[in-house]
Order: C-alpha cells, then structure tokens, then sequence
C-alpha cells in the first residue's frame, strides 16, 4: 500500500486499496461483484490517534455491512465470499496497515463458512498464529486429539472444557492452520484462484490475468516491507547480485519481531 | 474513489439500526454466534456490528458503544 504521511493520504490509500480490489474481483468473477468501498471515521478523531476504516464490499454506496460475493456455478449461485480488511496506520505512520483480513467462503446462505482464512495483526492470544486458515468440518480423529489435553495452554483449555459441567466438544475449525505470518500470507487472489480452479466457479475469460496482476501487486508490496523491515539481508541478496549497496549513516533496526512472528 | 466519511454519531446510529434488526443485544448475538445458533442474517448483522466497533474504538482498542 502506498506511503501515506496525514490522514488525508491513510485515507486515499484505503480508496485506492478498495478500488484495487473491487477491479480484481469483478475482472476475475464479473460485473455483479458488489464495489468495495472504504469507510474511514475522521470527524471526531484526535489527531494523536490512529484513524481506522473498513475496507470492503458493501450492499449499497455508504452502508456499513459487508456484502457477500456471489459466486456461481453453472450460472447459479452456490457459495458466498465475504472479504474484510480493518485497517490502519503502521507503526511507524507512514503506510496502510491491514489490522485485521477476513476471507470466509460458505454456501449460498448457510452461516457456518467452509473455511475461513484471517490474518490478525494483534491476535488475542500469542498461541494463534496472526495468518492462519479454519476449516469448518468433522474427522473423528481430530476430535479425539483436541479432547485428549496434551502439555499446552489451549489444549488444557480444550480438555476443561470438555470435561466441564456443561462439556464443550471442541470442533476442527478450532484449529488455527498457521500460514506464513504476517509477510508471507496468502492474498485474496490466490482464494480467488483457488475457488475457479478447485469448484469451477464462474469467472470471466479474463480471469487469470487480473488474478496474477493482483498477486503480483501484493507479493511487490510485502516485498518492500520484509525489505524494510530486515534490511541487512536484503543489502546482502543485492549485493551478491552486483548491486553496490551503501548503508545511511544510521541503520534501521531490524524487525525481527515480524521475521519471527507466528 | 470508494470512500465513505462518517462520524461516532452516524456510526453509533447505524449501530443501533442493525442490533434492531437482528432483534436481540450484541451479547446475545455473540453467544449465538458461538453455539452457531444466528441466522445468515444475524451473522451478517453481527459482524456488520463489529466492524462499526472497530471503527469506533479508541487506539488502545478499547471500544465505544
């Protein structure tokens, strides 16, 4: 996402982010992809605090609801996509921050999704991985291993639970499938992709073409972070490529807080 | 570009909107949510509703309703 140095700029990055999205999901599914959109509290924010907005598709022009994508299968539609990002500034205020993305794909108007996959900037506990993916189904023996209680905090909370007075059987979608952390995460292209090659959605004839552009837009982005925030190594992939590389007077730190994060 | 303003007051407004239409307070709705007893709609009600929170909390993450 593009430097944004005041609230003005945060916010038209956000516009931009949603227009990308809404050109990449209607170039891959078709028109009646319902417009992404951005919406930003300003008014009423003091100026030391971080403006939030919500990226994503809404049922009409200012509502705040998240609108399910259609997706159709032979003309008809049989599974619902809905996408979210909340988002902010980084910690640094310069750029757009994803705080929190919401992919979940279900069928058409059942509640429980199929899988969901979500990215967390701040998760609750430091035991869910910030990228992961759920999957929303039954294997008995799955079941059995989230009750059996092994030597971790939230198999201990699983095992009380189900042993409790009133016993909570743990569910596989409890499950938190780590997937890549914050850098290195799956983007919505690549659900989008997946979705038309696994389940033969509907998708236009030019599907694949915005799909790879999207990816090739996000991979570029998270690119220049990682390269932000681990700078030495990405001196060190340069120069054995023949670049001549001088570090600024003063070396950023490396983050390896995100190198290392879950 | 697709960007809509709103104010604490509109969001709080709107807030109140969808926790009628869902027909029961947001901790109803939550605990629903949990034992996966909510509608679609409600679903998509309820987190319509956490979206607006989000948007309303304050940097420390604690939430205005």
């Amino acid at each position: 996402m593009a430097a944004a140095n005041d609230d003005e700029s945060l916010t038209a990055a956000a516009g931009d982010f949603a227009d990308e999205l809404t050109g990449t999901a209607r170039g891959a599914l078709g028109p009646d992809v319902p417009k992404f959109q951005a919406v930003v509290r300003r008014k009423g924010v003091r100026r030391s605090q971080h403006i939030r907005v919500l990226v994503a598709p809404a049922s009409s022009e200012g509502a705040v609801d998240v609108s399910p994508i259609p997706l159709k299968i032979g003309e008809h539609v049989r599974l619902e996509l809905k996408v979210t990002y909340l988002c902010t500034w980084d910690r640094e205020r310069r750029f757009l921050a994803v705080d929190d993305s919401h992919i979940q794909v279900r069928m058409a108007r059942v509640p429980e999704p199929l899988f969901r996959m979500e990215f967390l900037r701040n998760p609750k506990s430091t035991h869910v991985p910030q990228a992961h993916i759920q999957v929303h189904a039954h294997r008995d023996e799955l079941t059995y291993l989230l009750m059996a209680g092994g030597d971790s905090q939230r198999a201990r909370r699983r095992a009380s639970k189900a042993s409790g007075a009133e016993p909570r059987i743990p569910r596989l979608q409890e499950l938190h499938f780590p997937l890549g952390g914050p850098r290195f995460r799956p983007c919505l292209e690549d659900v989008l992709e997946m979705l038309i090659d696994e389940f033969g959605v509907d998708a236009t004839p030019d599907a694949h073409r915005f799909i790879t552009e999207g990816r090739v837009r996000w991979r570029r982005l998270q690119t220049a972070t990682v390269t932000r925030e681990c700078p030495a190594e990405a001196a060190r992939a340069l120069r054995d490529l023949g670049y001549e590389v001088t570090p600024p007077s003063s070396i950023p730190p490396e983050s390896s807080g995100r190198l290392s994060a879950f | 570009m697709a960007v809509i303003d709103k104010s604490a007051t509109q969001l709080k407004r709107e807030r109140q909107a969808l926790l009628r239409r869902a027909g029961m307070n947001f901790e109803e709705l939550q605990r629903r949510k949990e034992s996966y007893q909510l509608t679609v709609e409600q679903l998509d009600l309820l987190e319509a509703i956490e979206n607006i929170d989000y948007l309303l909390a304050d940097p420390d993450g604690s939430r205005q309703r």
